[in-house]
């Protein structure tokens, strides 16, 4: 081939349109979306958000234009600004949230090259809207495939859990200290325990059974076995959420303790003996404690709580006790 | 007529309870405690121990026990031993030497019980060792060990 052939090649070549680098034949015009709501530059806004955002892959022709959704007008104004493919589309209010409809075509053709929607809550989230629409209409990827931290809609989000009706299993574990000369006169005991929770938005309700056993150096030795059911009430619906409540039930109590037995005055004996006793005793507690992670599958809580059992053991009334604890909720 | 009327002295005095009813002291054998009554009057601090049982209230079965005093200022005249002083609550307490053997009765009001001891010791050296029996609180019986250290007047 001649050198003068191979120059007239090469110009023609530069003549010709680019084509999409993602399959949108370019340059491509974006119309303002259409919007009944009340806020008429709505859809011009949006306009310039989807704009900015396939300008990151393709040539965008710059029209000026009345909102169109429909792909007759959309189609003649594109083609009038010479571009080759139209994007436009519409903003359908569906109560409290927005679904943003987009349609790319071939303005030549009239043929829908790519149709992609999303829904958002808000207008204030029409940027992620913009930011998700623009790659599937160029076929990078999908609405779905989009979703990433920071582009992820209030509509997408999973519902924060309990904020619904919920339940599950609870496990707890509490330091334990008897108030007065109750439980054996010990100074510190251990607590474990299990529940099955039934919670709502701002209501817990958990029946729970427990043991307690001491742990003291002195050797004064009680078990317990508290049975109940506890009611509380939740103060707030967010990951930190504190609470406090109560509950009743039944426990088995056993305390042993050493006794000192005296005998006269004048002439005073002296023993120290072991002496047993436990039963079974009617008793409440009340709690008081903050949750933490409220709102994901596990979640922990703190909290303290006072106990009190009816009943006499060992000469002492009412034993009574404080225990701080850390549960793991399911 | 003189000998019948040593005889009836004899046989009133050997019939004689000095403590008014506390019970009878059975005078011990002359040969192990002697027949010169030893010189126990001072201040008594008794101190022992022993075992309870039988007690109607269990929880005052003791397998061991231990046993103090306060201190107990004690007389002599001859043979018969009283308390000094009034040690107050109800706290009597009577005795008899013989030679070096001292048999006592303490009676206290403990409450609405009546403890009862009865101690039987030898002297020796300032100090009375022996054992002792006791009835109280309750239907309780004790019994064990005791020593009783003087400060002699």
């Amino acid at each position: 081939m001649r050198p003068v052939q191979i120059g007239a090649a090469i110009a023609l070549l530069a003549t010709l349109p680019a084509v999409a680098v993602a399959g949108l034949p370019e340059p491509v015009a974006v119309i303002p979306f259409e919007y009944p709501g009340d806020a008429p530059g709505l859809g011009a806004g949006f306009r310039r958000l989807l704009e900015v955002e396939l300008s990151r892959s393709v040539t965008v022709q710059s029209v000026r234009s009345a909102a169109c959704g429909e792909i007759g007008c959309a189609t003649e104004v594109a083609r009038r600004a010479g571009a080759r493919t139209v994007v436009f589309g519409s903003l359908v209010p569906l109560g409290r949230k927005i679904q943003v409809v987009a349609i790319a075509a071939d303005v030549h053709t009239g043929r829908t090259l790519a149709m992609a929607d999303l829904a958002v809550g808000s207008a204030e989230e029409l940027d992620v809207a913009a930011e998700r629409l623009a790659p599937a209409l160029l076929g990078d990827q999908t609405v779905e495939e989009g979703a990433q931290l920071g582009a992820i809609s209030s509509e997408e989000a999973e519902a924060d859990l309990r904020r619904d009706g919920d339940h599950g299993l609870g496990l707890r574990l509490a330091g334990f200290m008897p108030l007065g000369d109750g439980y054996s006169n010990a100074k510190a005991g251990l607590e474990v325990g299990v529940g099955y929770g039934f919670e709502t938005r701002h209501v817990l309700i958990e029946p729970r059974i427990g043991l307690r056993w001491s742990v003291d150096p002195d050797g004064a030795r009680f078990f317990e076995v508290p049975i109940d059911i506890g009611a509380y009430y939740i103060l707030s619906a967010g990951d930190f959420a504190p609470f406090f409540g109560g509950g009743i039930g039944f426990r088995y109590i056993t305390d042993r303790r050493e006794r000192t037995i005296r005998t006269g005055a004048v002439i005073q004996t002296t023993t120290t003996r072991e002496v047993d006793d436990s039963s079974w005793a009617f008793g409440g507690f009340a709690r008081a404690g903050l949750f933490f992670m409220r709102t994901y599958a596990v979640r922990l809580s703190l909290s303290v709580d006072y106990g009190i059992a009816l009943t006499e053991l060992n000469g002492v009334s009412n034993p009574q006790s404080v225990a701080l604890g850390v549960g793991v909720h399911f | 007529m003189r000998i019948l009327f040593v005889s009836a002295l004899v046989g009133a005095l050997a019939a004689c309870s000095p403590l008014g009813g506390f019970g009878e002291f059975q005078p011990s054998d002359g040969g192990v405690c002697g027949t010169v009554a030893a010189a126990v009057a001072g201040t008594w601090r008794i101190t022992g121990e022993g075992t309870r049982s039988g007690c109607e209230d269990e929880a005052f079965d003791a397998p061991r026990f231990r046993l103090r005093s306060a201190p107990l200022r004690v007389q002599q005249r001859g043979a018969l031993l009283s308390l000094a002083s009034d040690e107050g609550a109800g706290f009597l307490l009577e005795g008899r030497i013989e030679g070096s053997c001292v048999t006592v009765e303490t009676r206290e009001q403990d409450g609405e019980d009546e403890l009862l001891y009865t101690w039987d010791g030898i002297y020796r050296a300032g100090r009375i060792e022996g054992s002792f029996f006791a009835e109280g609180p309750s239907s309780c019986v004790s019994e064990g060990d005791f020593e009783i250290a003087i400060e002699l007047d």
